[in-house]
């Protein structure tokens, strides 16, 4: 039987959080916290310890405008930061988890606090009309499964799990996931326990529904880029931005292989290439691009549509690259950003492993 | 007065006609225009080598998928073209490449320019997501109208370099009331007029730009002072820096697109624009919060230290923008204040120097000591 710490939040999950993460500064539990905080329109992430600050804390905010595994990178690429509390949605801790496995972040001083997801409203849709906030939500959200820490996707570098589905108004279950997380509730002084049946109920039966229309969706993303065709077709809008790639927690890169000037070739050249059809696009280097990429990124793609979000023509990339990454992480069994502990499947040397692509 | 070819067609037609005679009269291995793929319906910047494929090309439609500039750059960087190439452009395109030419990021060996006087184009997410029938209906029936196109780019809005310089031919469009039966093609140079040789039409000397040309000049005028003076509004001080960059979300596609920024590791990408923990530990005890990823002021601010002599304005920038940032008119004004200073027209000449690369011992004495 699963329990959790039950705690008042009657003026919502945010504020709830924040009272958690004021009264853990002020033990100092953490010398500073991570989180979401709204600056003007918009929400950026900072790291304060200023009690005051986090009384503008929104811990889940409406839109993800920067990723959270990102952030950490920022702060912990070249070295491990103080001991810090960070409140981020699943996606963001997954990403987080990844870009450790590739030396870009140094987790070790971070406490992860993860809440129940909802999802998050398209930037583009955000901005133009800010009530659609918590009515509208980015594709892959609508179909994601690793929105609470259930089931096999479940991340096992959460430390407290803030459970709000399926949980009585007013109320927040908060679920200690690690033995860190257990010493931190005692020490804040939350021991009323309660039953986390309903929660797990709920987000079981959420999951259900998820996954089903999970399936759904990607059966007909499938169908768009089936063959080359409907690749260069999905593709053919792509402005070669590089916006998808800027964005992607994943895509760490500081001089990316599309940079390159390899295949790029003189003039002259050029011509004899267009010569071959009658016709070529000078931006010719699209699909190459994307299909590099995901192969580059695709195990530890963890969904979270920072992509689509950022893609100024409207190309569902976030729901392409997740087809893929469904697809090859199966292969592996590999869940991205599940445990810290385990391998990227490409770092790791099995003997007996694919078997079926060997030659008979 | 300039040498005039006048097609009975409609524009787009006219200059189709002109562009596929050009190939088959081998005038030019290749024809470089904006051009429909068959199956997407999308429009990209293309080579075109084979008259049938002409069939293709969509020389004015109004939407800027990449400025063609950077396309040209890509092409020519590594090697000029060994043959005649023309290249349809629009102003501002034309004038990026000039400049990443003056950077030795292409060459303009072999090429030949067509240029337009330039109605605008509308932003990509416009193009995208509206009925396009509809957008190519109100924009041409705008032209015809004498009108400038609703809805169109701020910067195409309110563009000052709307009637092209130095190209070898320029077609007559923004001002022009009867592109939906004529298309006047003026020959710039002696390249453009030899270009214009044998072409079917009437030929004849004519006036480039006329009284609608000056009212489109005037509407782009007044849309200006609206604009900008909006802007300063939003933009006065620090906190209206602030304020207006607090969306942008460092994906930096501004500068993906931006036909000026060439350098292929940036200056906020190097180890440079990186910091340790501690570094923002201490930011943390000076301010009690500090921001992650930091530098999104920074950033602008150095990106248009960088560009600012040398933007035309294009609108790329703002276009590709995830958080609608207005990035293009406020490069658009900082640009032209510093431009101003140096008296400096980017992508007018390619012999004019850029002003940072060049040293004149009487200058800028207004802030000396």
């Amino acid at each position: 039987m699963k329990e959790g710490h039950v705690i008042k939040a009657t003026e919502g999950t945010s504020k709830a959080i924040a009272g958690l993460l004021k009264s853990s500064l002020e033990k100092k539990i953490f010398e500073a916290v991570l989180v979401p905080i709204r600056t003007n329109k918009e929400y950026n992430y900072v790291l304060t310890d200023n009690i005051d600050l986090l009384n503008k804390a929104e811990i889940m905010p409406p839109v993800m405008s920067v990723q959270g595994g990102k952030v950490l990178q920022a702060l912990t690429r070249h070295g491990k930061s103080r001991k810090i509390a960070a409140v981020m949605r699943m996606c963001e801790i997954r990403a987080a988890i990844e870009l450790s496995k590739l030396e870009q972040t140094d987790l070790e001083n971070v406490f992860f606090i993860s809440v129940d997801c909802n999802g998050v409203t398209p930037l583009s849709d955000y901005l133009e009309d800010p009530s659609c906030a918590g009515k509208k939500f980015r594709p892959l959200c609508e179909i994601c499964t690793s929105f609470s820490v259930v089931g096999d996707e479940q991340a096992q570098d959460v430390d407290i799990h803030a459970a709000t589905m399926g949980v009585d108004k007013g109320q927040m279950l908060l679920i200690p996931m690690s033995t860190d997380g257990e010493s931190v509730l005692e020490k804040l002084g939350i021991d009323k326990k309660q039953d986390a049946g309903n929660w797990v109920k709920q987000t079981e039966k959420l999951q259900k529904q998820r996954t089903a229309a999970r399936e759904k969706a990607l059966t007909k993303t499938k169908e768009t880029i089936k063959g080359l065709n409907g690749l260069v077709e999905v593709f053919s809008r792509c402005i070669e931005c590089y916006n998808c790639r800027s964005v992607c927690p994943i895509c760490y890169c500081r001089l990316c292989f599309s940079d390159k000037e390899t295949f790029r070739e003189t003039g002259g050249e050029y011509l004899d290439r267009a010569q071959a059809q009658g016709v070529m696009k000078c931006m010719d280097e699209v699909l190459q691009f994307h299909l590099g990429r995901m192969s580059h990124i695709s195990l530890s793609c963890v969904s979270c549509g920072m992509c689509e979000d950022a893609c100024p023509v409207d190309i569902p990339v976030g729901q392409i690259f997740s087809v893929v990454a469904e697809r090859s992480q199966a292969i592996f069994n590999y869940v991205p950003g599940k445990s810290s502990d385990e391998a990227q499947p490409l770092r790791t040397f099995e003997l007996d492993e694919l078997t079926e692509v060997e030659d008979k | 007065m300039t040498k005039m070819l006048k097609i009975d067609k409609m524009v787009s037609d006219g200059t189709r006609d002109f562009l596929r005679f050009l190939l088959e009269s081998k005038k030019v291995r290749s024809v470089a225009v904006l051009t429909r793929e068959g199956t997407s319906g999308w429009v990209s910047y293309s080579l075109i080598t084979d008259p049938e494929k002409m069939a293709e090309g969509v020389p004015f439609c109004p939407v800027m998928p990449h400025n063609a500039g950077k396309c040209l750059s890509r092409l020519t960087s590594k090697g000029p073209f060994d043959e005649p190439v023309v290249v349809v452009l629009r102003p501002c395109e034309q004038r990026a490449f000039v400049e990443l030419v003056k950077r030795q990021q292409g060459s303009l060996d072999n090429i030949i320019t067509i240029s337009s006087i330039c109605p605008g184009v509308y932003p990509l997410k416009t193009f995208v997501r509206e009925n396009e029938d509809k957008l190519l209906k109100d924009y041409w029936s705008a032209v015809a109208d004498g009108k400038l196109p609703e809805g169109i780019r701020d910067t195409c809005s309110c563009c000052e370099h709307f009637v092209p310089v130095g190209a070898d031919i320029v077609i007559t469009i923004a001002g022009e009331k009867h592109t939906g039966k004529e298309c006047k093609l003026f020959a710039n140079t002696e390249k453009g007029v030899e270009l214009l040789k044998e072409m079917d039409g009437e030929t004849r000397e004519f006036e480039l730009e006329t009284k609608g040309t000056e009212t489109i000049r005037q509407l782009r005028q007044k849309n200006e002072e609206k604009i900008m003076a909006d802007l300063e509004k939003k933009l006065s001080g620090l906190d209206g820096l602030v304020e207006m960059f607090s969306t942008c979300i460092g994906c930096h596609g501004c500068r993906s697109v931006c036909p000026i920024c060439y350098c292929r590791l940036c200056e906020f990408d190097s180890p440079r624009s990186e910091y340790e923990a501690e570094k923002y530990e201490t930011e943390l005890r000076k301010r009690g919060g500090v921001r992650i990823p930091p530098g999104s002021i920074a950033f602008q601010i150095g990106r248009m230290i960088h560009i600012g002599l040398s933007c035309v304005s294009c609108g790329m920038c703002s276009d590709v923008c995830p958080a609608d940032i207005p990035v293009a008119s406020i490069f658009r004004k900082t640009g032209k204040a510093v431009q101003d200073v140096f008296e400096y027209i980017p992508g007018k000449d390619v012999e004019d120097k850029i002003p940072v690369t060049t040293f004149e011992e009487e200058e800028l004495t207004s802030v000396e000591d």
